[in-house]
């Protein structure tokens, strides 16, 4: 898996190394659980406490298993959107009288119906359209007048909390911030209250800031403009080749009755996963979470995405031409997380751009300079189905595209024909385990890969068996892999290429 | 050795005095209200500080010790800066903070530390920033003896190999060739520019004739000046003994003697900022970026305090001003920050920053000046004050929530000439800060009217022409190209015969006459030309009239083209599109650019003093063996091989912006025929980097054929809004 950094406590680490070779593996999970502590409520929402006492303060992140693959068509970036709305409070928190809030909130949604079934006629009428329209936002302003703006955010600020926010991709969602360690209870109550009743006030306001973050992220960058174009290409059914942010036309569209269907599909409590670090005792804050987050129902589990990606049959190919610089990018079907072969690809990952000795850098930017960095990544854009393994780089000034794609070519081709040296193999492993003692340092680190594994494999555990997956990994199966990956068919590729100044052909006036 | 610890539970409980009770749950009680959750108070925790040493060479040591993981990291502060960059070498701190590490030393290639450090899972990286550099090393605590010497050994003995300085400079350059790619880069780039003026060390950026400019000797140079260990100050954190440690570094450093004392240049600001509106034309973008401000201040401020209050009301969180009024109330933004900026020893900025669409532009400018123009007049009542601090001293442990961050702290207050309790008492000093000392910090650092203003953004679609905020000044950004390499100095002969070669042309053309007699050509062709698309075939017709107007037609199969130059006016007409589009900058420059290049307006100018001419050599041309002329009008050097037997322009080169960057172009010229006295080639091909990208036929040449003044006026149907030259 890529990203993931692994995870094992420091003493049990620091004897893996120790006590070459490093070997030590299942029998060492006992230890581990001596500071870890997984509860389960009876409503299914699933907790992992890590004790970490090193200052009096916490971090947890709540992983939830939705993104953009539970989209379809007229409601993509819904997740993400729900996301936001999170933020919005609940009938106790961001009000300032919420009987009388939910009824102008109705009449919102009233207007809105009104004024988006007049648009959508076959010739709709200007001036009703206007008229409509204006009485929406009317009837929004009214809402605002019972709205304290911001206010769950402003207690976790007030309260001593940072780095609060969330983030969503196309299979999960999580959220996240850290607390001194003295204020585990408000947290619960924050943490819980926010998904037992959500209410979705400033929603369509919300609606016009996540259009700015598209017009951002995605429209106003290259990287954005070529990926968007990238994802669609590389998928034909499966919901991955959608935008996380969601299509413009989506995100004009869909309404507060979608995004509370959409809430009460996937936000039950079997399908979260919150996971504490720091300064707190599993036996301390277990009550806390039975009061807090016992409070929400239990909830049908959610349906699975149905459609499978079919293999592909047939190169792709998407070459944006673009007024900024050129950029290559190249990607290939694999399988989910779940598949045995994911620690392979993770090795080829290591082997193909970690660092300055991997073999893109050594080929493209130190040998060739054809490129300033190039790059491999497994798991795009997500990796709890299957998903894709791809590479790209950015080429030097003078250089293009189809260089870059020759030389990437060039050391797949490598891989597929050679095994790899025995040097390279070990350092792979080597890296692998030190990555892991890296991660152990930060609270909000260890907080989402815990959370995480335990959402994509059901056991936090996996974490730890990845080194020793990593570890059994040969130079066949790196071999392997890569004829079984690395062909013309299962590949789609997107630059972009750069447009030529207009106009430049009639540059010659005199002569 | 022991560390010492401050115990800082008592003052942490401050902020929870009176909800100082346990939590026993009542289980029954069901919470309705967060302000019915008491906190217990926050547990005895003391603050490691670090041990600190001074080697007799003068460097300063602080170890912390860290025993939680099996990793031993360093990081060493170096006393230099991009800051310190000799005008004309911009981008030498960058390049040299790079090569430092990658260069190799004098016992190991570059390549050789790579493997050696990353068969370890060792890193070591170093860098400038623009007020300081530094050099960092991680590890698993069994390797640190060999990686600390090789991490000593980079410090002492890099040998900035030539090969690693060329990767560098490639990065530099292609970092050149992509900043206008990236919207948020251009606009702090330019926004900087406009606070700290053009040619401030905080402001300026490599171009590509600074880093040609850089050589190995130069970070030889900037190594011996400013990498000594009485100028440097190095942390270690980890699992070792302090005691063991100290005695390591020691005899790692014992025989680096103390270098010459300091003595860095200050880096003057030219803080006159002009207030005003600037616009950046960029159509590849549906949002304007926004941002407005003034310098700001220095940290040892005594108002500092007063202002980090400030700043958390007024665009720090959630709860602040900007994100609640522009983004959760208007809905104008995803990013919206601002506040008044504090580096150490230099002035921040206070900014304001947002993006918005295109079509809420004005209504985003609106949006950010009631802001700026409330934080003054509407000063933070109580309310916004007892927020902001609670949320600065509640948050204040996290300050201390990692070891290395601890260490990293007490570095730069080292740096800086801060005193180590400085952290101590930011918290005591943020506590005093009362509503009347916001008001007063609002006041003295931000002023609406010594705005800059900004807007990085499309042309058209603005809700109300930018005008309406003043008058608007466009910016060029477009990337100064390289100079063509240099060309051999010019000697009294090569100079004199460069002129005869130049007389040869004039008579090659037709003569002095014919040549002066020119006042306007129209050229109509039919191209083939490599596009993205693939080959795509056009008729062109290119009118000029000297010595500055250049209009072109280009009949695609979208539909046609029309780009016109008027002197220092330009627009384009593109199909599908109605009205005219303002010619971006980096184009008009192009297109007056090909103008100057034309062996007929060369010839016009023959006894101008700005045209410099020398002869360059010889070079077989298809089996003539042509004369070189090197000739510059003004700036733009173009060089023309010339038949020396007939007189006429078989080719001619220049450097110039090509889909991927700087590029060299070459068009080679054949089929000469006659047209009213003149001898003007009818075909021609343009090589990009030695391929041929466009060849053209020309159908028609008219000399001086009547040219309606119309032809350069922009359509009256252009839309005003948002084009910021009228």
């Amino acid at each position: 898996m890529k990203r993931h950094v692994l995870l094992v406590p420091a003493a049990l680490v620091a004897a893996v190394f120790l006590l070459a070779p490093p070997s030590a593996g299942a029998q060492d999970i006992p230890q581990l659980e001596k500071k870890v502590t997984v509860h389960t409520l009876a409503n299914g929402w699933t907790f992992i406490i890590y004790e970490r006492p090193v200052a009096p303060v916490f971090s947890f992140a709540t992983h939830v298993n939705v993104g953009s693959a539970q989209e379809v068509p007229g409601i993509t970036g819904m997740a993400h959107m729900f996301e936001h709305m999170a933020f919005k409070g609940t009938p106790h928190i961001g009000t300032r009288d919420f009987e009388k809030e939910k009824q102008v909130l109705d009449k919102v949604d009233r207007a809105y119906m009104a004024f988006d079934a007049e648009r959508r006629k076959p010739s709709p009428d200007p001036e009703k359209v206007k008229s409509l329209e204006k009485a929406w936002k009317d009837v929004q302003e009214e809402a605002d007048q019972f709205i304290v703006k911001n206010e769950f955010g402003e207690i976790v600020d007030r309260e001593g909390g940072v780095g609060l926010n969330a983030g969503t991709s196309a299979d999960s969602t999580v959220y996240f911030y850290s607390l001194p360690s003295n204020k585990t209870e408000l947290w619960a109550y924050l943490e819980s209250e926010r998904f037992l009743n959500p209410v979705f006030r400033e929603f369509y306001k919300e609606r016009d800031v996540v259009k700015e973050e598209r017009r951002l992220r995605t429209e106003s960058q290259p990287l954005g403009r070529l990926l968007e174009q990238f994802t669609a290409a590389a998928f034909i059914a499966h919901p991955f080749g959608q935008p996380v942010v969601g299509h413009m036309s989506d995100l004009d569209s869909f309404t507060r009755e979608d995004a509370e269907r959409f809430y009460k599909t996937y936000y039950v409590p079997s399908n979260m996963v919150t996971s504490v670090v720091g300064d707190v005792k599993a036996a301390e804050i277990i009550p806390v979470l039975e009061k807090y987050f016992g409070r929400i129902p239990k909830g049908d589990p959610p349906p699975p995405v149905r459609t499978v990606e079919p293999p592909q049959k047939s190169e792709r190919m998407v070459k944006l031409p673009d007024p900024s610089q050129p950029i290559y990018a190249e990607g290939y079907h694999k399988g989910a997380a779940t598949h045995p072969d994911e620690p392979v690809f993770d090795a080829i990952t290591d082997v193909l751009s970690n660092g300055r000795t991997s073999r893109l850098y050594r080929s493209l930017v130190r040998d060739k300079q054809i490129a300033v960095a190039a790059q491999a990544l497994s798991g795009y854009p997500g990796d709890r189905y299957p998903n894709l393994f791809i590479l790209f780089a950015v080429p030097s000034p003078g250089h293009t595209n189809e260089e870059i794609r020759d030389a990437i070519r060039a050391e797949l081709e490598r891989l597929k024909k050679e095994e790899i040296s025995d040097d390279e193999l070990a350092m792979v492993k080597t890296r692998a385990k030190a990555a892991l003692i890296r991660s152990l340092d930060s609270n909000g680190g260890l907080a989402m890969n815990l959370a995480e594994y335990q959402t994509v494999f059901g056991d936090w555990r996996e974490l730890f068996n990845w080194v020793e997956k990593i570890d059994k990994v040969t130079k066949a199966d790196i071999r392997r892999v890569a004829n079984e990956t690395f062909v013309d068919t299962n590949r789609t590729v997107g630059m972009i290429e750069t447009q030529a100044a207009q106009g430049r052909p009639a540059d010659q006036p005199g002569q | 050795m022991t560390h010492r610890h401050r115990t800082i539970t008592a003052s942490f409980a401050g902020a929870v005095l009176a909800a100082a009770i346990a939590s026993a749950l009542p289980a029954a009680a069901q919470v309705k209200d967060h302000r019915q959750i008491q906190h217990p108070p926050m547990r005895p925790f003391s603050v490691p500080e670090p041990e600190r040493i001074t080697l007799p060479n003068g460097m300063v040591v602080m170890l912390m010790e860290d025993h939680e993981l099996p990793l031993i990291e360093a990081f060493a502060r170096i006393r230099t800066g991009t800051r310190l960059d000799p005008p004309g070498k911009a981008g030498l701190g960058t390049i040299f903070g790079q090569v430092l590490r990658t260069g190799g030393t004098r016992r190991m290639t570059g390549d050789q530390l790579d493997d050696f450090l990353e068969s370890r899972a060792a890193e070591i990286e170093t860098g400038v920033g623009p007020d300081s550099g530094f050099a960092n090393m991680s590890c698993l605590s069994q390797d640190f003896p060999e990686v600390a010497k090789v991490f000593a050994e980079i410090l002492r003995e890099p040998v900035f190999a030539e090969d690693k300085i060329t990767i560098a400079k490639t990065a530099v350059r292609a970092g050149i060739a992509r900043r206008n790619d990236n919207p948020q880069q251009i606009v702090f780039r330019e926004f900087n520019k406009l606070i700290y003026g053009d040619s401030s060390p905080y402001a300026v950026v490599p171009e590509y004739a600074t880093v040609d400019a850089i050589t190995r000797d130069d970070l030889v140079a900037h190594h011996r000046k400013h990498v000594q260990p009485n100028r440097i100050i190095l942390g270690v954190v980890g699992d070792f003994s302090a005691k063991q440690m100290a005695a390591t570094l020691r005899d790692l450093f014992k025989d680096w003697p103390k270098g010459p004392a300091a003595g860095d240049p200050a880096a003057a600001i030219q803080a006159k900022v002009s207030p005003g509106i600037r616009w950046i034309q960029k159509e590849d973008m549906t949002q304007s970026n926004i941002v407005m401000g003034h310098l700001g201040i220095q940290r040892d401020n005594p108002d500092f305090f007063a202002v980090e209050v400030l700043n958390e009301t007024y665009g720090g969180s959630f709860a602040a001003r900007l994100f609640s009024n522009v983004r959760s109330r208007k809905g104008l933004a995803y990013t919206v920050n601002g506040g008044v900026r504090a580096n150490y020893d230099y002035p921040g900025t206070f900014n304001t920053f947002m993006t918005t669409k295109t079509e809420t532009t004005a209504a985003g400018l609106d949006a950010l000046l009631e802001e700026i123009d409330a934080i003054v007049k509407n000063p933070p009542s109580e309310a916004e004050i007892k927020r902001a601090k609670e949320s600065i001293l509640n948050s204040f442990v996290f300050n201390f929530a990692s070891r290395s961050q601890i260490l990293n702290q007490q570095i730069t207050y080292a740096y800086f000439g801060f005193p180590a309790d400085y952290l101590a008492r930011y918290r005591e000093n943020i506590e005093k800060v009362s509503a009347a000392d916001v008001a007063r910090a609002a006041a003295r650092y931000v002023h609406k009217d010594q705005l800059a203003i900004l807007v990085v953004g499309p042309s058209k679609g603005h809700d109300r022409p930018l005008e309406s905020f003043g008058k608007v000044t466009r910016l060029d950004i477009s990337i100064p190209e390289p100079k063509a390499a240099a060309a051999p100095a010019a000697t009294k002969e090569s100079v004199a015969r460069g002129r005869a070669l130049l007389d040869k042309i004039v008579s090659g053309l037709g003569g002095a006459a014919a040549v002066d007699a020119v006042k306007a050509t129209r050229i109509t062709s039919s191209m083939t030309a490599k596009t993205p698309q693939g080959e795509m075939n056009l008729k062109v017709v290119a009118t000029v009239s000297l010595p500055d107007r250049l209009r072109q037609e280009l009949d695609t199969p979208m539909g046609r083209m029309v780009t016109v130059l008027a002197g220092q006016d330009g627009f384009m007409v593109m199909p599908g599109m109605a009205g005219a589009q303002p010619l971006p900058d980096s184009r008009r420059a192009d297109m007056a650019r090909s103008l100057r290049r034309q062996a007929l307006v060369l010839a016009q100018h023959r006894a101008d003093a700005s045209l410099k001419v020398q002869h360059a050599g010889t070079e077989g041309v298809d089996g003539t063996q042509a004369e070189i002329l090197l000739a510059a009008l003004g700036e733009d050097e173009v060089r023309l091989w010339v038949d020396p037997a007939s007189g006429r322009v078989l080719r001619q080169a220049y450097r110039g912006q090509g889909p991927a960057g700087p590029a060299e172009f070459t068009v080679r010229y054949s089929d000469f025929r006659q047209v009213a006295g003149l001898t003007l080639p009818h075909k021609n091909e343009t090589l990009l980097d030695g391929e041929v990208q466009q060849s053209a036929v020309v159908e028609r040449i008219e000399v001086n054929p009547p040219v309606d003044a119309a032809l350069f006026a922009k359509p009256e149907s252009a839309p005003a809004s948002g084009d910021g030259k009228r």
